[in-house]
């Protein structure tokens, strides 16, 4: 797939799943919802304050036929008979809704009633490059903040999987650091050279080069300029960041300033999940409902 | 207040000329700038080099070098060291890294602030402009400070706001940087945004403002709002100076748009300058050619 339009049509042949919203308020999720209703990727269940909800819902213009809507007008009460849905099998996939991001990962990962490991999960965020026809995935965006070498790993291994869903048999990953040598001052870099090991030992299902510093690896241009040798020169699939800061803000940053379209998903849960990022537009949501189907379970 | 790097050019022919050490200045590309520099009354070079060779170059360009203080030195450390002296002996008031490699820079830059006791902290201001901003942005520290803590980074977030105040800005407005999500988490550049801004109100840090917001969905979207879409996005709204927590981001940043330069980053220009030392240093990149290190110099001009 090579642009979302791609991932929308891929998602739209899949049979619909029941796709669970816990207090959904806004129009940006609520249009998000009904847009992939429409498109026929999901059926959904909301659930919250069902006089309000109708209300917004007709002002909308938004047919509620094809919709169950259940009554809980108590937040966070919604948020467990959401995850309760999931499951008694009941729903298939939960969408944050306008819940609170703390509260809602702190639900889906509690370590009794939760439906997810907090240690497994990562986030990828995904951009289009219509000059180049193709899709690029940034991680981890939102969730692991400082991770070592072992949860690259895990990190690396959910964007391989998203990456194969969407068609990207066997990915490039550059491991980003802010100099391409090899430094043990560099923590960034040691761990890209133990990634970039790894896949030539095919203990990772995908190529990995690093230490790379972003020149280096979007372009094979300045990174012949540089004499940087390296397999994934200007033919990124991933983009693996060292921690959290670089990881959240460069995501902001090509948002913001390059004015992108920021898709994404959470990963490492056997159930979808689905967040609400204050910077994916509705639209975004709606990419990142089809991405949630075609994740391979 | 100076908004573009054409704006730069413009006002430095009124500022100048200043005196300019030019370190390891046998380069065409170098001595094409200074020629056009020195035409429009920017600066007063110092040439420090290979003296036959800087001659050679600057007779090839029809660049009348008689005026100019021309000293000779072959050794890389020597130069940079002897460019940077100068300017302690006030004969200098800019630096100018010339056909030499950056490290030797910083070197003579942090050894001499170290012997003269004035250890403040150096670090590099990328300014960048971008068609999307109406004016041109300070990042700070792609090119030095590792891993700052909030004492370090109040000092280099004073050396950028010197900058910008020597570029017209009265109370240039700081952005701290982080990577606050809407959920509970200790992020260090968080807790030292905090210590910054405590800082800040009891007077440690002068001349500016420090944003309210932690990340761009603060300063853009406000603390609780959501992007609904990218057209309604107002851009004054950045801050004139960014601080990153660590030199990986930073460095991504200053470079971010080679990610994509056709799709979402196109026409960006940065110029890097070193801050925190008795005088600005001027660090072109490898790439730059003739026309980029005149903007570079005229930038460097209004700043010392």
């Amino acid at each position: 797939m090579q642009s979302f339009n791609d991932i929308l049509g891929e998602a739209g042949k899949l049979t619909e799943q029941v796709m669970v919203v816990p207090d959904p308020r806004s129009e940006r999720v609520l249009s998000a919802v009904h847009e992939a209703q429409q498109a026929g990727l999901i059926v959904p269940v909301l659930i919250g304050d069902q006089w309000s909800l109708n209300k917004k819902l007709f002002s909308m213009n938004i047919q509620t036929d094809g919709y169950r809507i259940i009554d809980e007008p108590d937040t966070s009460r919604a948020l467990a008979k959401a995850i309760k849905l999931i499951q008694q099998k009941e729903a298939d996939i939960i969408f944050q809704g306008d819940t609170e991001m703390e509260d809602f990962l702190q639900a889906v990962t509690n370590d009794t009633t939760g439906i997810a490991t907090a240690q497994s999960l990562s986030y990828v965020s995904l951009f289009e490059l219509p000059s180049q026809n193709r899709l690029i995935l940034l991680t981890d965006t939102y969730i692991q903040e400082f991770p070592n070498v072992q949860q690259k790993i895990t990190i690396l291994n959910n964007a391989i999987s998203l990456a194969n869903s969407v068609g990207i048999e066997t990915p490039k990953v550059a491991a980003l650091s802010m100099v391409e040598l090899v430094n043990p001052t560099f923590i960034s870099t040691l761990d890209a050279a133990i990634l970039s090991k790894m896949s030539e030992r095919k203990q990772i299902n995908a190529i990995v080069d690093g230490p790379l510093d972003i020149d280096c690896a979007s372009s094979l241009e300045r990174a012949t300029r540089k004499r940087v040798q390296s397999s994934v020169s200007g033919e990124v699939d991933i983009y693996l960041f060292h921690d959290i800061e670089s990881g959240y803000s460069v995501t902001e940053l090509t948002v913001f300033l390059g004015k992108a379209s920021a898709a994404g998903a959470l990963l490492g849960s056997d159930i979808p999940i689905i967040l609400n990022i204050s910077f994916e537009t509705a639209y975004s949501l709606l990419v990142d409902i089809a991405l949630a189907r075609l994740r391979k379970q | 207040m100076v908004k573009s790097f054409e704006e730069a050019e413009i006002m430095a022919g009124k500022v100048g000329p200043k005196r300019i050490s030019v370190l390891r200045a046998e380069n065409r590309e170098f001595l094409l700038a200074l020629k056009e520099s020195y035409r429009r009354g920017y600066v007063e070079p110092i040439l420090i080099g290979d003296a036959s060779k800087i001659r050679e170059i600057a007779d090839d360009i029809d660049f009348d070098i008689s005026t100019f203080l021309l000293i000779d030195e072959k050794s890389q450390q020597e130069i940079a060291d002897k460019g940077v002296r100068l300017v302690s002996e006030g004969k200098s008031d800019l630096i100018l890294r010339g056909h030499i490699d950056g490290h030797y820079v910083y070197r003579a830059l942090i050894r001499h602030s170290a012997q003269t006791g004035t250890r403040r902290q150096i670090c590099v201001v990328a300014l960048m402009q971008m068609p999307v901003l109406p004016k041109f942005i300070g990042l700070i520290d792609p090119g030095i400070t590792v891993a700052p803590d909030f004492q370090a980074k109040i000092a280099i977030i004073q050396n950028a706001v010197d900058l910008f105040s020597h570029l017209g800005y009265e109370n240039p407005r700081v952005g701290i940087l982080t990577a606050h999500r809407r959920l509970n988490s200790d992020l260090d550049s968080v807790v030292d945004a905090m210590k910054i801004r405590d800082a800040h109100s009891r007077g440690e840090l002068t001349g500016c403002i420090i944003e309210e917001g932690l990340c761009l969905s603060d300063f853009f979207l406000g603390k609780n709002g959501f992007l609904e879409d990218h057209e309604n996005i107002d851009f004054s709204l950045i801050p004139d100076i960014i601080l990153a927590h660590n030199i990986e981001f930073a460095n991504i940043f200053s470079k971010l748009d080679s990610m994509s330069t056709i799709d979402y980053f196109p026409r960006w220009e940065r110029h890097g300058i070193v801050m925190g030392a008795d005088a600005p240093a001027i660090i072109p990149s490898r790439a730059d050619k003739h026309d980029a290190i005149v903007t570079i110099i005229a930038l460097g001009v209004l700043i010392s």
